[in-house]
């Protein structure tokens, strides 16, 4: 698909604020997270949200659906979901005979551009296989071929209050995601009132219903994101400060990293992939865009570094349980004691 | 003619070594005859007087031209033999242009008095000083207020022993002193940007970005006083490093100025 001619990326760069601000219509106090899933869509990667249940999540997602345009489709996770369920559905037709149908993957073909997996870690790992497949190839084999979602995104979302009869991402599926983003309550007491008085607040659907829809043509996304890439430039120094910050995140005792009560030569087991830091750099490259730059700087870096690196970062066991407190802290050092330029 | 001629003579006692002193002549004119200004006396007479150049006042009443001629006397020099000294008379001039008299204003005397008194040969003080009392205590006060002050300046300019080689802007000025002087091949400027870099990451503890800068001046608010030009600093190293690589905007000078000045304010001089 080819992006339109007079469309320049002056132009797409306005269309992508037009596009945050119809998000921040739906979800106030959620200007960040906004900011990155458009990071996120530019930069063709999946987003994991996470979060408490109730502050957002879901609604985010449905805004961005429907913003975004093209399909939509959604799947809930749970215990008893099996891959098959995603790909075909089978049922007794009126007249007794068997019939088989194209499940919620298929169904859309080419056109599907939104794919929001609810409660993804309710699922069972034979789903998140399956879900590795079409994150990384955009595609899935059945019925003896191959379907291919060219413009697919996938969004999943992820309580992290309940952990019973739950099945934890592995990590090669997490890897896949661009980047996992964690949503909190508004802390600003204006914003709470808002959403507990405000009556528009309590109609999602009806609040949804009231965004723009397609506000980006998606089918272009792929041409245009590309172009970002080409577009913004970077230097051998902050090419050297790029590589620096993911070397620190895979032995951050070299840098002179300390962190309370860790023996932090023992603290990570695997850093950022050589993917995680192609993601991290593709990320940084749309919110250079997005400032308005053609050059990329550190404070592009900075701005995705945790939600694109967080989880790419495994700790030792030992660690592991802490993990929430600690990754916070390690990338916060991390950014504080690698040199720039 | 002549028609009136009065003289007042000065005091004829008591002056001293520089003292003035005047004698006064009053002089009536009949017209068309006039005082010849330019033959009035004026300068040095004899050993002992200075006459200054006379001031000659004058009135018209009628046919006749009264002047009055001021005669300022200075004692110039007075000798132990001599008491009493000579006031020269003097000649006054009229004429109408062609024909010409002279009235005579006669000579006096006054006496002189020498500055020391009678019958001394020489002057001395009436008693000799104290001598100063030698105090060692105050010796050593003094001796220790030297020292004190010699270290001020030492420190005002160099800095305590060894602090230059912890403090990062001190060791920033020096390298870029250093950088200077050798001028190699190769990315100077970046190396010069790179040193203060280094000098505010080791100041604040950790690296500083243009994001981080009013953090930087909350915890280390003596710097605040620059904040303008660390700002501009940190404006134009993210050009350098990371846009356009343009180095024109920013003169090595400027950046010098800077890090001496922080130097300063991480002495406390600032």
């Amino acid at each position: 698909m080819q992006t339109s001619t007079d469309a320049t990326l002056g132009d797409w760069r306005h269309r992508a604020l037009e596009f945050e601000s119809e998000l921040g219509k739906a979800v106030i106090g959620q200007d960040h997270a906004i900011r990155l899933l458009a990071v996120a869509v530019f930069a063709r990667g999946h987003a994991l949200l996470e979060g408490d249940v109730g502050v957002g999540k879901t609604t985010l997602l449905r805004a961005l659906a429907r913003v975004l345009g093209g399909d939509f489709e959604r799947i809930e996770g749970t215990v008893d979901l099996m891959p098959n369920d995603l790909v075909y559905h089978t049922y007794i037709k009126e007249d007794g005979r068997p019939a088989v149908e194209p499940g919620p993957l298929l169904k859309h073909g080419e056109r599907l551009a939104t794919f929001f997996f609810n409660e993804v870690n309710r699922a069972r790992p034979q789903v998140h296989s399956l879900l590795l497949r079409v994150m990384a190839e955009r595609s899935v084999t059945a019925f003896n071929r191959e379907y291919r979602f060219p413009h697919l995104q996938v969004f999943a979302d992820r309580n992290r209050v309940e952990k019973e009869e739950t099945f934890e991402l592995p990590a090669a599926a997490r890897d896949r995601f661009l980047m996992e983003l964690n949503i909190a309550m508004p802390a600003d007491a204006e914003l709470q009132r808002q959403l507990m008085f405000d009556p528009r607040f309590y109609d999602v659907d009806a609040l949804i219903g009231g965004l723009r829809e397609g506000v980006l043509p998606f089918a272009e996304l792929n041409e245009v994101a590309a172009q970002i890439q080409r577009f913004v430039r970077t230097s051998p120094a902050i090419e050297r400060y790029a590589l620096e910050l993911c070397a620190a995140t895979r032995a951050p005792a070299d840098y002179g990293v300390t962190l309370d009560g860790v023996e932090i030569s023992k603290l990570v087991l695997s850093g950022v992939s050589p993917r995680g830091m192609g993601m991290l750099m593709r990320a940084a490259k749309v919110a250079a865009w997005l400032q308005g730059r053609d050059a990329l700087v550190p404070e592009d870096l900075h701005a995705v570094l945790h939600e694109t690196v967080a989880h790419r970062v495994f700790f030792h066991p030992v660690y592991e349980l802490r993990r929430d407190e600690l990754i916070g802290t390690l990338l916060d050092q991390v950014k504080g004691k690698v040199a720039a330029p | 003619m002549v028609r009136e001629l009065a003289v007042v003579q000065p005091r004829g006692f008591g002056y001293l070594l520089g003292d003035r002193f005047e004698r006064t002549v009053t002089m009536a004119v009949r017209a068309p005859y006039r005082l010849d200004r330019e033959a009035l006396p004026s300068g040095r007479l004899g050993d002992w007087l200075e006459l200054a150049p006379p001031r000659v006042d004058s009135e018209r009443d009628g046919e006749l031209t009264r002047y009055v001629i001021h005669f300022v006397y200075q004692l110039i020099n007075v000798d132990p033999g001599f008491r009493e000294i000579a006031v020269p008379h003097h000649e006054l001039v009229y004429t109408d242009g062609t024909d010409s008299g002279k009235v005579l204003v006669p000579a006096t005397r006054v006496g002189v008095t020498m500055l020391r008194p009678p019958g001394s040969d020489s002057l001395q003080p009436a008693h000799a000083p104290a001598p100063l009392r030698f105090d060692p205590t105050r010796l050593w006060i003094c001796a220790l207020l030297a020292v004190a002050a010699v270290a001020a300046l030492a420190w005002l300019r160099w800095g305590l022993p060894g602090g230059s080689r912890t403090r990062p802007f001190a060791i920033a000025a020096r390298e870029l002193a250093a950088l200077g002087r050798r001028a190699v091949a190769g990315d100077v400027h970046g190396d010069a940007l790179r040193m203060v870099h280094r000098a505010f990451d080791a100041t604040a503890g950790r690296t500083v970005f243009p994001e981080t800068l009013d953090a930087f001046f909350a915890d280390h608010a003596r710097f605040a006083g620059l904040r303008d030009p660390i700002t501009l600093y940190f404006a134009h190293s993210r050009r350098y490093f990371f846009e356009d690589g343009n180095d024109d905007a920013y003169p090595y000078a400027e950046l010098v100025d800077l890090v001496e000045r922080c130097r300063d304010v991480e002495r406390g001089l600032g």
